[in-house]
C-alpha cells in the first residue's frame, strides 16, 4: 500500500510539475484551482494535499509564486519564464495596464535605450486589443504623472513612446528611425 | 613546415594561359593561416603593382583555412582575393561566398585554388579529388548562372558544388559576382573569371578531413556552442517579441522565431515556435529570414530555410511564389539580406501591389534578386540603386543618355512602381547595352565618366564612404568611430560584422558595456547607439580587435556574420560569450596549441599585410591622406547638431584624426602616415614585405 501511495505521489509531482512547466513555456501562470483540475486521478487521491507535492517539486522546475492585488496566488516555472514576464501577466490581470506601460517605456528608454513601438502592447504578455491600446495612449497624454512620455513617429509610420526623462526628442527620433527602416536599409 | 590535421594540406594552381596545372604544399601559407591570409600572400608575391584586374597577370585565389569543412559551426565559407575592378587603382580586396563549395575544396584535398593566366576560349575547371581538368565552355558561354549551375552538374552529378559567373563577368562588368549553390555569392570579382575566361568551376571532394582532436571533443564543443552561445543570425541573442523565456528582445532581432510563425510553404507547414537556448536541435528554427528580410508577406511562400555547409543558423530564406514565373523568372527563390534588397533599391519611386495587399517590394526583392543573381550582376553594398536615384532625379541620365536611349528605358513602368522595370534595368547592365550600362562600372568610373561632382559624392543619400568609390557598410552608424575606423581600412566596403554582432545584439547598453570594458578595458570603448563620444583608446582597441577577429575569421574559415561569440543568449552565463572559442576548435582540430592571442596575432599578420599591399599598390605611404579618408556627409549632415549631441551619427574632423592616430598606434603603424612601419613589419615576421617596401621606397 505504501509503495503503491509512493508511486501515485511520484506520477502526480510528474503531472504537476508537468502542468505548470507546459503553461509557464505557453506563457501563462496558473493557480492552485487549475493545477488541481489538471490532475485525473481516482477519489482516492483527490484527497491528496497539493501544497505538499508543490513543495516537493519545487526546485526541480525553480517552482516560483506570485500574488495578485487580491492576494491570489499564482504559479510558474522559473526555468521556463522570467520574473519579468510573470509580473507583466499579473499586472494586466490587475488592470494595472497604465503605469504598466509607463514603467515599460520608461525603462526602455533608460537602459536599452530605445523608444518603445507602441504595438507592443498588442502582444503578449500585454494582449491589449487595439482600441484598448488607443484608450490607454490618450490616456497616457493627458495624465500629468506620465507628462514626461512622448510620441514619435517613424517614417514608415510606426509610432513610438519614450520618456523624455531619459531621452531626447531628437534621439527618440533617430532611435525610431534606426529600429524602423535605418536598421533594414543598413542588412 | 607541412601542416597535417585541419588544412588540407595542398594549394591547387591553375595557368589558363598555358593549361598547367600545378599542387604546392599548403605549409609555406600556414603563418597566414589560410584563406584570406592565403589570398593577400599570393597577390603580394605574385602580381605586379599596375597590373589591370582583367590582364592575364592578375590572379584570383579562393581560399580556404583549417576549419573550413572540420564541423564547427558555420565554417564553409570561401574567401576570394584578387585585384578589385570598382577600386580605382585596382586595390586587392577580398569577395566571400557561403554554400557547400569552400568545405568541398577541403575534402578534394585543397586548402586554396589559384588561378592565373587567360584561356584562350571559354573553359571551366573540373575538379574530382586529385583528378584537376580544364574543359570546354563554349555551351555554357552565354548562359546565366542558374544554366551554368545545372550545365555543369549535368557533367559531373548532383554532388559537385559549382561556382559560376553570369553574362555580366563574361562582359567584363566591375559588379559582377561569383556564385556557387544558386545563391551564394562573392561581390565583385565576377569579371576577374570573365577575363580569364573561366565560366566555372565544380568540385566533387570524396575525402575527408583530418582532425587531431578526437571526435567527441568536436562534438562537445559544438554543443557548447549550440546550447550556450549562440543565438540567432549575426549572433542576435534575444527575440524580436517579448516571451517568457527571454529577459529582454528586441525588435529588429533576426531571432524572429515565435508562436504562430510558420515556413508557411512547408508541407505541412512549419510554426517555428519559441526557441530559447538550450536545444541544439531547434537553432535553425531561430530565424526566419524570410520575413524579416521580405515582410510578413513572405511567411505563406516560405519552404524552409537554407543557407551554408556546417551552420545551424540557415540565414537563406527559400521560397516558392508561383506568380514570379508571369516575369520569366522560376518561382523557387533563394536569397538573403543585400540579395533581396538590392533590386528594391533600384525601385526608387516605391512599388506598387502586384498581385495582394502589400507585396510589391516583396515581389521587386524576389524577382531581383533572381535576376541579379542569374545574370551575375553585384551592388556594390546598394551602391547601384542608389547612384541610378542620383543620375535619374538629378537629371544627370538625360545629359548623358541619347534621347533615343533614354526614351527606350521604360521609365513608365519605374514610376509606376511595377519590378517589371527590372528585368530591363538588370540586362542593360548585364550586356553593356548604351551609356546607362556605365552603372555596372561602380562608383569611381561613372563619377570620372559622367562628370560627377561634390554633390553626388559628398550627398548624404548616396552614403559614399570613401574616395575609392564604396559605401557605408556599418560605419559611423555602428560605435561611432570604431565603425568609421573599420570602414576606412580596406579597398572596398568594409565587411566586419564584429562590431555590429555586439551592437545589433539586442541587448541593453548596460549589459554590451560591461562586455566591452571586459574585452577592450573599458565601458568607454561602446558608445551608446547616436549618443557619441569623442575617440578614446578603448575605442580603438574595439575597432583593432573587430577587423582582426574579421580577417581571423576569413581566414579560418568561418562565418563573420556569426562569429566571434562575444554575447550569450544565456541569463546563467550573464549573457558572456566565449571569445576564446575559435582557438579551442583551432586546437582540436589541429592538434596544436592555439590561443586567442596567437590567432589574433597571426590575423594581425594577415591584416598588416593587407596594409603592406595597400601602400604598394598605391605608391605612397600616406595612407591617412590618401586612402583613410571619409566623405564629408559625414561631418556635415545633421547641420543644426553638434557631433557628440544625442541623434545623431555625425563625426567630427579633428576627433576622425585623432581617432586614425590611436588606431595606427594600437596596429604599430606610423602614427603620420598609417603606413606600416618596419619594425613592425619585422614583428610580424613580414620581413619580405619590408625589404620590398624599403626597395620601392614605400616605408614611413
Ligand atoms: S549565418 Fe548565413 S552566411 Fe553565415 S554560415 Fe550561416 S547560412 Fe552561411
Amino acid at each position: 500500500m505504501g509503495d503503491h501511495m509512493d508511486e501515485k505521489m511520484k506520477y502526480m509531482q510528474e503531472d504537476v510539475a508537468d502542468f505548470i512547466v507546459r503553461n509557464s513555456r505557453d506563457g501563462k501562470i496558473v493557480t492552485l484551482a487549475e493545477i488541481e483540475a489538471s490532475l485525473v486521478y481516482g477519489d482516492e487521491d483527490q484527497a491528496t494535499d497539493i501544497s505538499q507535492i508543490l513543495e516537493s517539486i519545487g526546485t526541480d522546475l525553480d517552482l516560483k509564486k506570485i500574488d495578485d492585488a487580491e492576494g491570489n496566488t499564482f504559479y510558474y516555472s522559473g526555468n521556463e519564464m522570467t520574473d519579468k514576464y510573470a509580473g507583466i501577466i499579473i499586472r494586466v490581470k490587475d488592470k494595472d495596464i497604465l503605469k504598466l506601460i509607463g514603467d515599460t517605456v520608461r525603462e526602455e528608454s533608460r537602459r536599452y535605450p530605445r523608444p518603445t513601438y507602441v504595438t507592443m502592447f498588442n502582444l503578449p504578455p500585454y494582449n491589449l486589443t487595439e482600441g484598448e491600446l488607443t484608450d490607454m495612449l490618450s490616456e497616457l497624454s493627458n495624465d500629468s504623472e506620465y507628462a514626461d512620455l512622448k510620441f514619435t513617429n517613424a517614417s514608415n509610420g510606426t509610432l513610438f513612446v519614450y520618456s523624455n526623462k531619459h531621452m531626447s526628442k531628437g534621439y527618440a527620433d533617430y532611435l525610431a528611425e534606426w529600429i524602423e527602416v535605418g536598421q533594414d536599409e543598413n542588412p | 613546415m607541412a601542416v597535417s590535421y585541419g588544412w588540407a594540406g595542398k594549394v591547387l594552381r591553375v595557368n589558363l594561359s598555358n593549361g598547367k596545372i600545378t599542387t604546392e604544399d599548403t605549409g609555406k601559407y600556414k603563418d597566414y593561416i589560410g584563406g584570406m591570409g592565403i589570398g593577400y600572400k599570393v597577390l603580394f608575391d605574385e602580381v605586379p603593382v599596375g597590373t589591370h584586374p582583367h590582364d592575364a597577370k592578375n590572379k584570383i585565389v579562393f581560399g580556404t583555412g583549417p576549419l573550413t569543412g572540420s564541423g564547427a559551426p558555420c565554417s564553409s565559407r570561401t574567401n576570394v582575393t584578387s585585384l578589385f575592378p570598382t577600386n580605382p587603382k585596382h586595390m586587392v580586396a577580398d569577395s566571400h561566398m557561403g554554400g557547400n563549395f569552400a568545405a568541398s575544396m577541403k575534402y578534394a584535398g585543397y586548402d586554396a585554388i589559384i588561378v592565373e593566366g587567360k584561356a584562350r576560349g571559354p573553359v571551366w575547371l573540373r575538379i574530382e579529388d586529385d583528378k584537376v581538368t580544364i574543359e570546354d565552355a563554349s555551351k555554357m558561354w552565354g548562359q546565366g548562372i542558374y544554366n551554368t549551375t545545372a550545365l555543369v552538374a549535368s557533367e559531373m552529378g548532383k554532388e559537385a558544388s559549382i561556382a559560376a559567373i553570369g553574362q555580366a563577368g563574361e562582359n567584363l562588368v566591375n559588379l559582377s559576382v561569383i556564385m556557387n549553390g544558386y545563391s551564394h555569392s562573392a561581390g565583385g570579382h565576377g569579371s576577374i573569371l570573365g577575363a580569364k575566361k573561366l565560366k566555372a568551376i565544380g568540385i566533387i571532394g570524396t575525402g575527408s578531413l583530418k582532425i587531431a582532436g578526437s571526435s567527441k571533443e568536436l562534438l562537445d564543443t559544438n554543443s557548447y556552442m549550440l546550447k550556450e552561445l549562440i543565438g540567432a543570425n549575426n549572433n542576435h541573442v534575444v527575440p524580436s517579441t517579448p516571451q517568457p523565456w527571454a529577459e529582454f528582445d528586441s525588435k529588429g532581432s533576426r531571432w524572429t522565431a515565435q508562436k504562430g510563425l510558420y515556413w508557411g510553404a512547408a508541407e505541412p507547414p512549419v510554426e517555428t515556435g519559441e526557441i530559447p537556448p538550450g536545444d541544439i536541435t531547434t537553432v535553425g528554427l531561430r530565424t526566419q529570414k524570410g520575413v524579416k528580410d521580405l515582410g510578413p508577406v513572405a511567411e505563406k511562400y516560405t519552404k524552409r530555410m537554407g543557407g551554408c555547409q556546417s551552420c545551424p543558423i540557415r540565414c537563406f530564406s527559400q521560397l516558392e511564389m508561383p506568380q514570379l514565373e508571369k516575369y520569366g523568372v522560376s518561382r523557387y527563390v533563394s536569397n538573403t539580406c543585400m540579395g533581396y534588397s538590392a533590386p528594391n533599391g533600384v525601385m526608387i519611386k516605391g512599388t506598387s501591389d502586384q498581385f495582394e495587399k502589400d507585396d510589391g517590394s516583396f515581389i521587386a526583392k524576389t524577382l531581383g534578386s533572381q535576376l541579379a543573381d542569374d545574370y551575375g550582376v553585384w551592388c556594390n553594398y546598394g551602391m547601384l540603386g542608389r547612384e541610378f536615384k542620383y543620375i535619374y532625379e538629378s537629371g544627370k541620365l538625360k545629359e548623358v543618355l541619347s534621347e533615343e536611349e533614354y526614351n527606350s528605358i521604360p521609365f513608365d513602368l519605374l514610376e509606376a512602381g511595377d519590378p517589371a522595370f527590372l528585368k530591363d534595368f538588370y540586362r542593360r547592365i548585364t550586356f553593356k547595352e548604351g551609356e546607362f550600362s556605365h552603372l555596372g562600372d561602380g562608383t569611381y568610373w561613372i563619377a570620372e565618366r559622367w562628370n560627377l561632382g561634390d554633390d553626388f559624392w559628398h550627398g548624404k543619400d548616396q552614403k559614399i564612404w570613401s574616395p575609392l568609390g564604396y559605401p557605408v557598410h556599418h560605419s559611423n552608424e555602428a560605435g561611432a568611430q570604431v565603425g568609421a575606423l573599420i570602414s576606412c581600412m580596406f579597398n572596398r566596403d568594409s565587411q566586419s560584422h564584429t562590431h555590429m554582432n555586439l551592437i545589433g545584439s539586442g541587448l541593453p547598453a548596460d549589459i554590451l558595456r560591461e562586455v566591452s570594458a571586459e574585452i577592450w578595458g573599458s565601458e568607454e570603448a561602446f558608445d551608446f547607439p547616436a549618443k557619441y563620444t569623442p575617440m578614446n583608446e578603448y575605442k580603438a582597441k574595439f575597432a583593432k580587435w573587430s577587423i582582426i577577429r574579421n580577417v581571423l575569421h576569413d581566414s579560418l574559415t568561418v562565418c563573420n556574420w556569426m562569429w566571434p561569440m562575444m554575447v550569450s543568449p544565456v541569463k546563467e552565463r550573464n549573457y558572456r560569450g566565449d571569445t576564446a572559442l575559435e582557438s579551442k576548435y583551432m586546437s582540436i582540430v589541429t592538434g596544436e596549441n592555439y590561443t586567442e592571442e596567437s590567432l589574433d596575432l597571426a590575423a594581425e599578420r594577415v591584416f598588416t599585410l593587407h596594409r603592406a599591399l595597400t601602400v604598394k599598390q598605391m605608391g605612397t605611404v600616406d595612407m591617412r591622406n590618401e586612402h583613410d579618408v571619409i566623405m564629408d556627409w559625414v561631418y556635415d549632415m545633421d547641420p543644426d547638431m553638434e557631433p557628440f549631441t544625442e541623434g545623431t551619427v555625425k563625426m567630427e574632423r579633428e576627433d576622425m584624426q585623432t581617432a586614425l592616430t590611436m588606431f595606427y598606434e594600437e596596429m604599430g603603424w606610423d602614427k603620420k602616415t598609417g603606413a606600416p612601419t618596419k619594425e613592425t613589419l619585422k614583428r610580424l615576421g613580414l620581413d619580405f614585405a619590408a625589404s620590398e617596401l624599403e626597395s620601392m621606397n614605400l616605408l614611413p
